[in-house]
C-alpha cells in the first residue's frame, strides 16, 4: 500500500491545475461591489418621493416590485423589505407547509397510498414522517431569500374585513411563479417597536387566513435574540390554526436560528397549546452548520440530526420514539431522485415517488 | 510550516484592516490552492471552482475588518468557501431537480471535457470529505494533524477517512494503471 501511496501522490502532484483566477481581477471586483455599495444608499433617498409623487399624481394603482432583500426601499408605502424580511420568509415558510405548487422546489406528494401497503417498520415510520414534511424542512434549509419577490399595491378601495381594514396589497412570487397574496395596512408600528403586533390576510390558493404577527427583539451584552411569531386562523374553517415561530439567538460568535411549525385543531386547543402536529428545525451558524428537524405527531416524536448535504440529497442521524420503544437510525442517506425520494439505512431502502407518479 | 505560514497569513490580513490591500497577491498565492481544492471537492467543475474560489476571496475583503487575527486565517478561509460552495450546491440542486440533468443538454458535459485527469477520476471514486482529505495531503502536503485542525475533525477519523480513500482509489486505479 505504501508504494502505491507513494506513486499516487506523485502522479497526483504531476496532475495539477493550473489556477486561472487572477488576484488583480479579484480586487477589481471587490472594488466595484464596495463602489456599488456605497452608491447605494444615497439612490435611496430620491426613489422615494418620485414613486410617492406618482402615486398621488396618478391617484391609481401604483406598483412596486421589491426584492425582498436586495432592494431599496420606497419608505412612502409602508413596507420595509429589510425589516420585513423575516416575517416575509416565514409567511413562505407557511406557504411551503401548504405544499406550494409548482414553484421549482423538489415538492413532493406526501405519501402515496400504495406505498402505504408496504411493510411498515419504525424505519419506514421515520422515513415517511420527514417525506411527509419534506418541503417545510426544505424551505427552512435551503430558502433562498433572493427568488421571493413582492409586487405591491396601493388600493384603489380598501379590502375590508370583520376585523380590519387593508389599504395595500403584496403579490408574492418565488422564482417565477406565483405564490401568495398579503393584504396588509400601516406597518410603522410594527417596523420601529422592538416588540410590536401585526395585522393581515394571508390569500393562498383557495385558502384564506387571518394572521396576526408579533415580534420581539432582546438585546443584552454580546447578545441578542429576535422573535417573530405568526398565527394564523383560516376565516372559513375554525379547525384550521396554525402558528409558525422563528427565533433567532446571537451570543459572540455562535448563532441559531429556529423554526417552529404547529397546527391546532380548534381555537381551544390553539390557547391551551395543545398542538397535534409540532415540526421544529434548528441550525447552528458554525462552520458546522449543524441542523436538526424534530417531528411530534400523534404521540410520536421523530428527530433527525447532523443533516448535511451530500451530493444525491442529504445524509442525517434519525431517531424515533412511540409506541413505548425508542429507535435510532445513525446515517441515513436521502437520495433525491428525478422520480421521488430514496431513504437508505443498511438494507432497509424506501423510495416515495412523486406527485406525478 | 503550518504556523510559519499562519503568521504570515496573519500579516497580511492586519494589513488588509488597516486598508492596505498591496500584498493581496501574496496572500492569494498562499491560500489559492488548499482553497480550490477544498471547493472543488464539493462543486461540479473547475469552472465552477475557479468562480467560487473568486467569490471567498471577495466575501473575504468584504468582511476583513471582522477576521480575527488570534484564530488560523486559513481555516476560516476554509470554513467560508465550503459555506459558500454549499449554498451554490444548495442553490443548484433546487433549480436542477426541476429541470434535470443539466448533462442531457450536454452542458455538465463541457465543464469536462477540457481535463479528464487522474483527479477527475479520483474525485469519481470518492466521497466528497474522502476527496477533501486526499486533496489536501496530496496537492497541498499537510500532516493529518494540519488537516485534522483543519477539518476540525478528529485526528483518527481524519487517517481512516485517508486509508478508506486510498482503498477505494486502488481498487478503480490499480497500480500498474498509475
Amino acid at each position: 500500500m505504501k508504494a502505491y501511496e507513494e506513486k499516487l501522490l506523485a502522479k497526483a502532484k504531476e496532475d495539477r491545475y493550473e489556477i486561472r483566477s487572477d488576484p488583480e481581477r479579484i480586487l477589481s471586483a471587490y472594488e466595484r461591489r464596495e463602489k456599488e455599495a456605497s452608491e447605494k444608499a444615497p439612490r435611496k433617498r430620491w426613489v422615494l418621493p418620485l414613486a410617492l409623487s406618482s402615486s398621488l399624481l396618478a391617484a391609481s394603482i401604483v406598483v412596486f416590485v421589491i426584492g425582498i432583500i436586495h432592494d431599496d426601499t420606497p419608505k412612502g408605502i409602508p413596507w420595509n423589505p429589510d425589516a420585513s424580511k423575516t416575517m416575509c420568509e416565514e409567511l413562505f415558510s407557511f406557504y411551503s407547509y401548504q405544499g406550494g405548487s409548482d414553484r421549482g422546489l423538489p415538492l413532493k406528494k406526501p405519501l402515496l397510498k400504495e406505498a402505504a401497503s408496504e411493510a411498515t417498520t419504525p424505519f419506514y415510520e421515520t422515513a415517511m414522517a420527514f417525506e411527509d414534511h419534506f418541503s417545510f424542512f426544505l424551505s427552512c434549509h435551503s430558502y433562498s431569500s433572493s427568488l421571493l419577490k413582492a409586487e405591491h399595491v396601493i388600493l384603489d378601495k380598501p379590502f375590508v374585513t370583520e376585523k380590519a381594514t387593508f389599504e395595500y396589497k403584496a403579490e408574492f412570487t418565488y422564482g417565477d411563479e406565483r405564490a401568495f397574496t398579503l393584504y396588509y395596512s400601516d406597518m410603522g408600528a410594527f417596523l420601529s417597536k422592538a416588540e410590536a403586533t401585526f395585522r393581515s390576510y394571508y390569500v393562498g390558493g383557495e385558502k384564506e387566513y387571518e394572521v396576526t404577527i408579533r415580534k420581539e427583539e432582546e438585546r443584552e451584552e454580546g447578545e441578542s435574540e429576535k422573535k417573530i411569531a405568526l398565527s394564523f386562523f383560516n376565516v372559513r374553517d375554525e379547525s384550521d390554526i396554525f402558528s409558525i415561530e422563528r427565533k433567532e439567538e446571537l451570543e459572540e460568535d455562535e448563532s441559531e436560528r429556529s423554526y417552529s411549525l404547529m397546527r391546532f385543531s380548534s381555537l381551544s386547543a390553539y390557547r391551551n397549546e395543545e398542538a397535534d402536529l409540532s415540526l421544529s428545525f434548528e441550525i447552528e451558524e458554525d462552520e458546522a452548520k449543524e441542523t436538526s428537524f424534530e417531528i411530534e405527531k400523534k404521540e410520536k416524536e421523530f428527530e433527525y440530526e447532523s443533516i448535511l448535504p451530500t451530493e444525491t440529497g442529504f445524509r442525517f442521524d434519525a431517531s424515533f420514539e412511540g409506541n413505548e420503544r425508542e429507535y435510532s437510525f445513525p446515517n441515513v442517506l436521502l437520495d433525491l431522485e428525478e422520480d421521488g425520494h430514496r431513504y437508505r439505512f443498511g438494507s432497509e431502502n424506501r423510495f416515495f415517488p412523486n406527485k406525478s407518479q | 510550516m503550518m504556523s510559519e505560514k499562519e503568521d504570515l497569513l496573519t500579516v497580511y490580513v492586519a494589513s488588509f484592516q488597516k486598508g492596505d490591500l498591496s500584498s493581496f497577491s501574496l496572500f492569494f498565492e498562499a491560500t489559492k490552492r488548499p482553497l480550490f481544492y477544498n471547493i472543488y471537492s464539493l462543486s461540479k467543475s473547475r469552472e465552477e471552482s475557479e468562480d467560487l474560489l473568486q467569490e471567498t476571496f471577495i466575501r473575504f475583503l468584504e468582511n476583513v475588518k471582522d477576521v480575527r487575527l488570534d484564530r488560523s486565517i486559513l481555516g476560516y478561509l476554509m470554513v467560508l468557501s465550503r459555506n459558500l460552495s454549499l449554498d451554490r450546491l444548495r442553490k443548484k440542486k433546487h433549480e436542477s431537480l426541476k429541470e434535470e440533468d443539466l448533462s442531457a443538454h450536454g452542458e455538465r458535459d463541457s465543464y469536462r471535457l477540457d481535463e479528464e485527469s487522474l483527479l477527475e477520476r479520483i474525485k469519481g471514486t470518492l466521497k466528497d470529505k474522502e476527496f477533501e482529505t486526499f486533496v489536501l495531503r496530496a496537492m497541498d502536503d499537510l500532516s493529518f494533524k494540519e488537516i485534522a485542525k483543519l477539518q476540525r475533525r478528529p485526528l483518527g477519523t481524519v487517517l481512516w477517512c485517508y486509508q478508506n480513500a486510498l482503498k477505494k482509489i486502488r481498487k478503480e486505479i490499480p497500480y500498474e494503471s498509475l
